[in-house]
C-alpha cells in the first residue's frame, strides 16, 4: 500500500479520483470533530459540520492547488463551515443540547458527576469567547497547530496570533471565575 | 529581562515552545516579579484545566453519513455529464432560428447544470469531469448557446448569455467577438456594462485587450465609459493611455468622465 | 475605501409621494389620438415596444387580449412665433395638425408604437394583457412608468424617473439623469436583472424571501438595505499583483458566483503588506496604495459581491452618484 502525502492524495481527488478523500476522511475526521467540539460544546452540532466540511471539501476540490499543508487548506475550509453556520444562527448556541456526552460507565457517581460539572462549565466559557479568540486557542491548545500555521490560517502575522491567544487565555479566566460565582478552584 | 518581554513569551511557555534558555530567562523573571508571576500561574492554571476537555470521538453514524455522501457525489457527477449531452443537443435546436417573443420557459439552470437530477450537487464537472473530450464538447455547447442567447431580443435573455460566458472557461474568437460587439453596439446600457464586465475575465486575450481600448472612443454612454476606464485601470492597461488622452480632447464627453480619464491616465503612466 | 453596508431602513409612516414630472394630467380638451389592436396570436405572450423623443409612458396591466393606446400632445416645443417661415408663404397661413402621429405596427406578436415626439410632447397611456412583455425607450421631458405587468421589462430613460409597480418579472433598466423605483410583487426564478442610473437614487423593493446573488456598485453613494446579506469575499479584486495560481482561483471565484446556484466559496485571505484583508467586500486597492496607507479613489469602486437566502440569478445594482436602497417587502 503506497503511503501518500494528504496533499498528494487531494490532488488525487481534484484531478477525479474521488473516492480517495476517504484516507483524508480516516486520517483527519476525529481531529475536525473535536475543533467544532471545542468551538460549539455539541456533539451533534459537531457531526454535522464535520459532514459539511468534507462535502465543501468535494464542491471545491477544483479550487485546491497543493501549495502548502493540506491540513491548513482543510482548517480553512472548516473555519468557513463554522462561520457560516454561526451567521445563520446567529450566535447563540442553544445552551440545552451542549452537554448530552455519552454515559462514561466507569467513575463512580459523585466522582463523574464532578468531572462533568467541570467540563460543562470549562467548555461553557469557551464558548463565551468572542469566535477568533476561540478559533485561536482551541487550534493552539487542542489542536497543535504550530502559530505560523494558525497565521497563515487566518491571514496575519504570528505576533498577532501569540498576543491573541495570550488574551485568550486571559479572558477565559476571567469569564471561567465568573461563571463559578467568583469562587476560585 | 522585562516584564513587557516576558508576558510575551508567556504563550509559548504555555505551549511548550521556548528553549531550555528561554524558558530558565522566564522562571528567573517570574521569580523576582510579582506581577508576571500571578499573571503565569492564572494563565497556567486555566491552560491546565483546559485539560480537562479530552478528545472525543464521534458516533458510527458520521462515517456512514461521509460514505453514503460520497457515492451519492460519485454518481451525481457520471449523471450530470450523460444528461448534459443529452439535454444540451435538443434544446439549442428550438433556438435557431430567431423567435422574437421573449422566451419565458428558458431555464439555463436545467439547460446546462443539470439540477434537475434532483440531487444536492450543483458542481458542474469542468476540468475535473471524467472524459476530456466531453468536456470540452460540453464547453463548445454552452459558448454556442451564450452566443445564441446574446443575439435575442430579450434583454433579459441576452444578460443571461453575457452571465453565462463567464462560467466558461476558455471562450473561442466567436463568443468574444460577440461579447465586443455586444459592447459595441448593443442598444441596452445595462447589456453593454455587463458585456465590460465580462470581457474582464477575458482581458489576457490580445484582442480583447485591443477591442476594449479601442471601444473608448465609440461609447457615448458616462455608464459605459467609465467601466471601461476603471477596467482599464485594473488591469494596468498601459496601451489605453492613448485612447484616454483622445477622450480628453472629444467635444460633447461629460466632464466627469474626463476627469477619471485624466485619473486614469496618472495611475497607468507611474 | 471599506464599503459598511447600512442595515435597518427605518420605515416611518411616511407615505410616500411620488412626484410625477412632466404631467400625467393634461387639459381635458386636448384631442387624444387613440388605438386598440390585438396581438397576431392573442393566446400567446406579446412584446410591446414603444419609445418617445419628448414625452411620458405608462404602461398598464389589465385583464384584456388587445392593446389599447392612447396618445395626447402635452405641448409643441416650437412655438408658431418660432418657426422660420418660408418667404414665398407671404400672406398664407401656418397649417398646423395637432395630431400625435402615433403609429402602431404589429406582427407576430411582437407590437411596435411610435408618435412624432421630435418638435412636441407626447404623452403615451398603453394597456396592456398581463402577459405582455415590455421595451421602452424614453429621452426627455417625461417619465416612465409601468403597472401591474407581469411580463419582461425593459425600460432606458434619460431624464425623466422610471417607476415600475406590481411587477414580476425580470427588469433590465437604466435612468440616466432620474431614479429608478421597483416594487416587486414576485420575481422570476431565475431570470438575471440590472438596474443602473448615472444621478438618480435606485430603490428596489423585492419580496422577502428573494433568492438572488447581488452585485452592487454605488460610485459616490450609499447602500441600504434592510435584506440579510451575505457577503461574498470579492472575488474580483487584487487580479493584477497575484500569482498566475492565485488569479485562476479568484477567476474560478467569479465564475462561481453566475452560476445559478453557487455553493460557498472558502475564503481565501489575501496577505498585502502583513494585514489581512477581512471576509468583507472591499472596494479596489492598488496593493502600493495599501503599502503606504493610500487608498484608491472612490471612482473606481469595485462592486460589492453578496446574496440573500442563498443566491440565485445575478441582480446587478450599480449607480454613479445616486443611492442604492434594496427594500424587502412588509
Amino acid at each position: 500500500m503506497e503511503s501518500l502525502s494528504d496533499s498528494a492524495i487531494m490532488e488525487k481527488v481534484r484531478d477525479g479520483q474521488v473516492e480517495k478523500l476517504a484516507i483524508l476522511f480516516e486520517r483527519h475526521h476525529v481531529k475536525i470533530f473535536n475543533l467544532f467540539l471545542r468551538l460549539t460544546g455539541s456533539h451533534n452540532l459537531s457531526e454535522d459540520l464535520v459532514q459539511d466540511v468534507f462535502i465543501r471539501i468535494l464542491k471545491y476540490r477544483s479550487t485546491y492547488e497543493g501549495k502548502g499543508k493540506f491540513t491548513v487548506w482543510m482548517y480553512r475550509v472548516a473555519r468557513n463551515v463554522h462561520v457560516d453556520h454561526l451567521r445563520k444562527n446567529k450566535g447563540t448556541y442553544n445552551l440545552e443540547d451542549q452537554f448530552e456526552e455519552p454515559e462514561s460507565e466507569e467513575d463512580s457517581p459523585m466522582h463523574a458527576l464532578e468531572q462533568k460539572k467541570d467540563k460543562e462549565l470549562i467548555q461553557k466559557a469557551l464558548s463565551q469567547l468572542p469566535v477568533k479568540k476561540r478559533e485561536a486557542l482551541i487550534l493552539s491548545r487542542f489542536q497543535d497547530m504550530k502559530y505560523k500555521e494558525i497565521a497563515e490560517l487566518f491571514g496575519c502575522r504570528e505576533g498577532t496570533i501569540k498576543a491573541n491567544i495570550h488574551r485568550a487565555v486571559k479572558q477565559l479566566g476571567e469569564i471561567y471565575l465568573e461563571l463559578q460565582g467568583g469562587v476560585p478552584s | 529581562m522585562t516584564c513587557k518581554k516576558t508576558q510575551e513569551m508567556f504563550t509559548e511557555y504555555l505551549t511548550g515552545r521556548l528553549s531550555k534558555k528561554e524558558r530558565e530567562e522566564i522562571q528567573t523573571h517570574v521569580a523576582e516579579c510579582d506581577t508576571c508571576r500571578r499573571e503565569l500561574e492564572s494563565l497556567t492554571e486555566i491552560w491546565t484545566k483546559l485539560g480537562v476537555l479530552e478528545e472525543e470521538r464521534p458516533s458510527d453514524r458520521l462515517r456512514t453519513r461521509f460514505y453514503s455522501m460520497l457515492e451519492q457525489y460519485k454518481q451525481a457527477e457520471e449523471e450530470i455529464v450523460r444528461k448534459e449531452k443529452k439535454g444540451l443537443f435538443s434544446r439549442l435546436k428550438n433556438l435557431w432560428p430567431r423567435k422574437p417573443v421573449f422566451q419565458f420557459a428558458l431555464t439555463l439552470g436545467m439547460l446546462v447544470m443539470g439540477l434537475v437530477i434532483g440531487n444536492v450537487w450543483t458542481v458542474i464537472p469542468q476540468q475535473e469531469a471524467v472524459n476530456k473530450a466531453l468536456v470540452d464538447e460540453v464547453q463548445t455547447m454552452r459558448q454556442s448557446l451564450a452566443v445564441s442567447l446574446i443575439d435575442q431580443d430579450s434583454a433579459s435573455e441576452r444578460l443571461q448569455g453575457i452571465n453565462m460566458s463567464y462560467t466558461l472557461v476558455n471562450p473561442d474568437d466567436k463568443l468574444l467577438d460577440k461579447l465586443l460587439s455586444t459592447l459595441n453596439s448593443d442598444p441596452s446600457v445595462n447589456i453593454r456594462l455587463a458585456a465590460v464586465e465580462a470581457l474582464y475575465l477575458f482581458h489576457d486575450h490580445p484582442k480583447v485587450k485591443k477591442g476594449l481600448i479601442d471601444s473608448l472612443s465609440q461609447q457615448s454612454s458616462p455608464m459605459v465609459q467609465a467601466a471601461l476606464i476603471d477596467l482599464m485601470v485594473s488591469i494596468r492597461e498601459r496601451r489605453a493611455v492613448d485612447a484616454l488622452k483622445s477622450l480628453l480632447e472629444e467635444e460633447g464627453v461629460n466632464p466627469e468622465i474626463k476627469d477619471r480619464a485624466e485619473q486614469g491616465i496618472k495611475r497607468l503612466s507611474f | 475605501m471599506k464599503k459598511t453596508i447600512k442595515k435597518n431602513i427605518q420605515f416611518l409612516g411616511i407615505a410616500l409621494v411620488i412626484l410625477m414630472a412632466g404631467g400625467f394630467l393634461y387639459a381635458q380638451d386636448k384631442a387624444a389620438d387613440k388605438a386598440t389592436v390585438p396581438f397576431s396570436n392573442p393566446d400567446e405572450p406579446g412584446l410591446v415596444k414603444v419609445g418617445v423623443q419628448h414625452g411620458s409612458i405608462i404602461v398598464t396591466g389589465y385583464n384584456g387580449k388587445e392593446v389599447m393606446v392612447e396618445a395626447r400632445v402635452r405641448e409643441k416645443l416650437v412655438k408658431e412665433e418660432e418657426i422660420e417661415r418660408n418667404e414665398k408663404a407671404r400672406g398664407l397661413k401656418l397649417v398646423q395638425v395637432d395630431s400625435t402621429g402615433l403609429r402602431v405596427l404589429e406582427d407576430e406578436n411582437v407590437m411596435r408604437i411610435s408618435v412624432s415626439s421630435s418638435k412636441q410632447t407626447v404623452d403615451l397611456s398603453i394597456r396592456v394583457p398581463y402577459s405582455t412583455s415590455v421595451s421602452i425607450r424614453a429621452y426627455e421631458n417625461g417619465d416612465v412608468k409601468v403597472e401591474n405587468v407581469n411580463g419582461e421589462i425593459e425600460v432606458t430613460n434619460q431624464e425623466g424617473n422610471i417607476d415600475l409597480t406590481g411587477i414580476s418579472s425580470a427588469v433590465v433598466a437604466h435612468a440616466y439623469e432620474g431614479e429608478i423605483k421597483a416594487v416587486f410583487k414576485s420575481v422570476s426564478p431565475d431570470l438575471p436583472m440590472s438596474f443602473t442610473s448615472w444621478e438618480g437614487d435606485i430603490d428596489i423593493t423585492l419580496p422577502a424571501a428573494t433568492k438572488a446573488n447581488l452585485k452592487i456598485k454605488s460610485g459616490q453613494g450609499e447602500v441600504y438595505t434592510d435584506f440579510d446579506l451575505q457577503i461574498v469575499r470579492n472575488p474580483d479584486e487584487g487580479f493584477d499583483f497575484d500569482s498566475d495560481k492565485l488569479k485562476n482561483l479568484k477567476r474560478e471565484n467569479l465564475r462561481n458566483f453566475y452560476y445559478l446556484n453557487p455553493p460557498e466559496v472558502p475564503a481565501v485571505p489575501v496577505v498585502v503588506s502583513g494585514e489581512s484583508i477581512e471576509n468583507l467586500a472591499v472596494s479596489i486597492r492598488d496593493a502600493r496604495g495599501i503599502a503606504r496607507g493610500e487608498y484608491y479613489d472612490i471612482s473606481f469602486n469595485r462592486y460589492i459581491y453578496a446574496r440573500i437566502n442563498g443566491g440565485g440569478p445575478v441582480y446587478v445594482f450599480s449607480n454613479n452618484e445616486g443611492d442604492i436602497l434594496l427594500r424587502k417587502a412588509k
